[in-house]
């Protein structure tokens, strides 16, 4: 399988247990949309790019929906997930204890 | 990318945290009766208990519902109340108003997150760490010490960044493994208050840990399936740690290992709670089998709730007990009163029901009579029932004096004592809240001004502490309160001069309950110097009109040298009656059935007129009679007493004959608010719809006998001129 190119998801608002419902929505609908087959993942692109900078609220349930969602992507053999976050939200994510799925070099 | 901005908030945690305001304001006031019932004695078993409870509560909520900042004192406060308990710290008389002043800082702070009130953090800042001086003095407390106490916060615990601190103690390594359950987060549980707590211990790290099984096409979003693994250097004990997990954490979903000297590997995840542990617990979590080893595993452990709660059926053990727990329940006073309502009208539709069917023939209706009955019976004692709901203690206001008394008291350099009776006596709810401010300024009035100091009641002959005696009855249908003090009493002839100075009609001919009345004017003061207490001369006026507002009544009566008593009556404003019904020309009238004391139609040798004014002889007593006609302006057809009845009422010892053309019947009616569906009207206490449809004053005879002494220019006068 061959993979190419860069997705970006932009999420936005909220991103805690009051909106996680709606951004789980989301991600899956991400799936959807790149064609991706529910067992391969083919169709998805190399590289993701999570954009979180117009997160306003992030809790420990965001960050868990995150972490299972990149966890999704690398098992369909995305190589490369890279957040991109304002320091509070890294600071917040961080607090969390949700450094090793979500943070480290916020290439994950 | 499909964009969606996320749905309005799914979970509304105002009604939730009302909840919690609520409960935080019993726990506190609760705390406050017991502490100020102790004065300086030492509080026993069960009363220590009480407080630790209510604290722990407050503390407990407050966690839960996310109110971080009220934690701080309350688990100050719980700690030292818990050595107390321990008898690890001998109990002192200052704590008393140290946990009174704690209490004041958790009221400032559940204002501030209720009313959006405005908080003094130096103030919490302050209270917290008196309280842990005294926690680390042992119990001995010393203003001095006070700065060194402050130097005792969680930032010098938490800057640390090795096992050894500037206290010279070691510090200890916990590793900490919290596997929530799956609701966690929908129950609302915020982990970053419960993060905050522990990092107030020490230096911690944090790791979470998600489920492996946790797919991403198959999870609710709003589950937990997270388990986190905290590494924490801290001074404070295990049991200090499993305190802050005791309101989120349940026996298996906590483990703490005291790791201290075992090798760690820097920031490095630590391994000490294996992943075997972890799994078992997640497992657990999940309410999966537990293997049988790996039960008796956690059996050994501490679990997450205090050690001394563990028998719940311990004095002082956390938590409500199953009974208390399903021995009330909270509703809205909105829903009381709209279930009130309903069963008013229930009533009405009854009595309509009753009236329809006395037109029927009893025999040939027999079986409906006999239902209609039952129905009337049924419809009673579901209104009694519903109508006590609403029905509360007035020991609620009571309650809240004695420290006011107790501080006040210091303040003024005056020994007083304060007694409570009939503290169980019930009323409305509504009346409740409106009567705390008439009653405060009574009894501030009578520290300030009524108690004299110690050495001129010595001198006077009286014991060197003054009384203040609170005491609420029913009387006569009403709601009676009495504020009474053993103090100097009122100055006469210092109130008529302040009245002339002040330009208030007065005069010298005036009687001692005519001269009382002159305090009641506005602006009115005989207090020789204005304190913040009071003497400002904006109280009684303000006393006076707030009782009236309820339809309520203040009467003083005073003697010099021995004290004076201040009686404020209140109707039962609550919407049912016992009442007679009577007729005046074509108009029906309800008469409480309370005040009644007979009826009669008099002879006309026991009528008299005196000045123009009709009485009544009955046994000797001359009663002044109120024609109902005449006051309401009303064509009647009797209007001679002696052709129609005189129904004798009593209000507070005061008695009157009420000119009727007829006794109807006797009905248990609803009130309706005259001011809400018409307009007010004077002389009566409201209306009712009676079974015929037709809507029926009831009468308020307090207010009927006031009106006729403003028309009439005294009954009292007429009856002593009679004698």
């Amino acid at each position: 399988m061959v993979r190419s190119g860069v997705n970006i998801i932009n999420l936005h608002g909220d991103l805690s247990l009051v909106g996680v419902r709606d951004q789980y929505s989301i991600l899956k609908q991400y799936f959807a949309e790149m064609g991706a087959d529910s067992t391969t993942g083919n169709g998805l692109a190399e590289a993701v790019d999570i954009d979180l900078s117009e997160v306003q609220t992030l809790d420990a349930c965001g960050c868990q929906l995150l972490a299972v969602f990149i966890r999704k992507l690398r098992q369909f053999g995305v190589e490369e997930v890279v957040l991109k976050m304002s320091d509070v939200l890294r600071e917040k994510i961080h607090g969390l204890g949700f450094d090793n799925e979500l943070v480290a070099g916020d290439k994950v | 990318m499909i964009k969606r901005e996320p749905d309005s908030m799914d979970i509304d945690l105002g009604r939730f945290n009302q909840v919690f305001f609520e409960e935080c304001a019993e726990h506190l006031a609760e705390m406050e009766q017991i502490l100020v019932s102790l004065d300086t004695g030492e509080p026993d078993e069960d009363q220590l208990n009480a407080i630790f409870r209510a604290a722990h509560s407050i503390k407990g909520g407050a966690g839960m519902f996310g109110f971080q900042d009220m934690t701080i004192v309350t688990h100050v406060l719980e700690s030292l109340l818990d050595k107390l308990r321990a008898r690890e710290i001998p109990f002192s008389s200052f704590m008393i108003d140290l946990f009174l002043e704690a209490g004041d800082v958790i009221s400032m702070q559940l204002a501030g997150h209720r009313d959006g009130s405005d908080v003094d953090h130096e103030s919490v800042d302050l209270i917290r760490a008196r309280l842990q001086q005294v926690i680390e003095g042992g119990g001995s407390y010393s203003a001095e010490g006070l700065e060194a106490g402050l130097a005792v916060t969680p930032s010098t615990r938490s800057d640390q960044g090795s096992c050894s601190s500037s206290t010279g103690q070691v510090d200890r390594c916990f590793e900490i493994l919290f596997t929530p359950d799956q609701d966690m987060f929908k129950r609302g549980t915020r982990l970053e208050n419960l993060l905050a707590d522990l990092e107030e211990l020490g230096t911690l790290t944090i790791h979470a840990l998600i489920a492996d099984a946790a797919d991403f096409d198959g999870i609710d979003p709003e589950e937990c399936f997270t388990s986190w693994r905290f590494t924490l250097e801290t001074l404070a004990s295990e049991a200090e740690i499993r305190e802050i997990f005791e309101f989120v954490a349940d026996e298996d979903q906590l483990q703490v290992r005291d790791v201290t000297g075992e090798s760690m590997s820097g920031a490095a995840v630590p391994d000490a709670i294996s992943e075997e542990q972890l799994s078992t617990a997640q497992q657990m979590a999940d309410g999966a089998a537990i293997p049988s080893d790996a039960a008796e595993s956690t059996e050994d452990l501490h679990v997450g709730r205090r050690a001394y709660d563990r028998n719940e059926l311990a004095p002082g053990a956390y938590g409500r007990r199953t009974g208390e727990a399903e021995s009330s329940i909270r509703v809205g006073v909105t829903k009381v009163d709209q279930l009130i309502n309903q069963v008013g009208e229930l009533v009405i539709t009854q009595l309509m029901l009753a009236q329809t069917a006395s037109e029927l023939d009893p025999v040939l209706y027999e079986n409906l009579h006999r239902s209609l009955l039952q129905l009337e019976r049924n419809t009673r004692d579901l209104q009694q029932s519903v109508m006590s709901m609403r029905m509360v203690p007035i020991s609620l206001v009571f309650s809240r004096f004695p420290r006011m008394v107790r501080e006040l008291a210091a303040k003024l350099g005056k020994q007083a004592e304060l007694k409570t009776i009939g503290d169980t006596t019930e009323l409305d709810k509504g009346l409740i809240e409106k009567i705390t401010d008439p009653l405060t300024h009574l009894v501030r009035n009578c520290m300030d001004h009524a108690l004299e100091k110690p050495e001129m009641r010595v001198a006077a002959g009286k014991p060197p502490a003054g009384t203040i005696t609170l005491k609420a009855s029913h009387i006569g249908g009403r709601i009676v309160i009495d504020v009474i003090d053993d103090g100097a009493g009122l100055n006469r002839s210092k109130i008529l001069k302040k009245a002339y100075e002040r330009g208030i009609p007065a005069s010298d001919a005036m009687t001692d309950e005519e001269v009382w009345q002159l305090i009641f004017s506005p602006g009115f003061s005989t207090a020789d110097a204005v304190t913040d207490i009071s003497g400002r001369g904006v109280g009684m006026d303000v006393v006076l009109s707030n009782v009236q507002s309820l339809n309520g009544r203040v009467a003083i009566t005073s003697e010099s040298g021995k004290g004076s008593r201040v009686t404020i009556s209140l109707p039962l404003t609550l919407a049912i009656l016992d009442g007679l019904s009577v007729a005046v020309g074509e108009e029906k009238f309800i008469i409480p059935l309370n005040s009644i004391i007979e009826s009669l139609q008099p002879s006309t040798d026991s009528l008299k007129t005196i000045n123009g004014k009709q009485v009544v002889q009955v046994r000797g007593d001359y009663i002044p009679i109120i024609p109902l006609y005449k006051l309401f302006n009303m064509q009647s057809r009797v209007t001679e007493p002696e052709k129609g009845i005189l129904v004798l009422v009593d209000v507070e010892g005061e008695k009157a004959a009420v000119l009727v053309d007829a006794l109807l019947d006797e009905h248990q009616v609803v009130i309706k608010s005259m001011e809400t569906n018409y307009r007010k009207v004077e002389g009566t206490a409201g209306a009712t719809i009676l079974g015929d449809g037709r809507v029926a004053l009831i009468l308020d005879v307090g207010s009927l006998l006031q009106m006729r002494k403003n028309s009439h220019g005294g009954v009292s006068t007429t009856i002593q001129e009679v004698a």
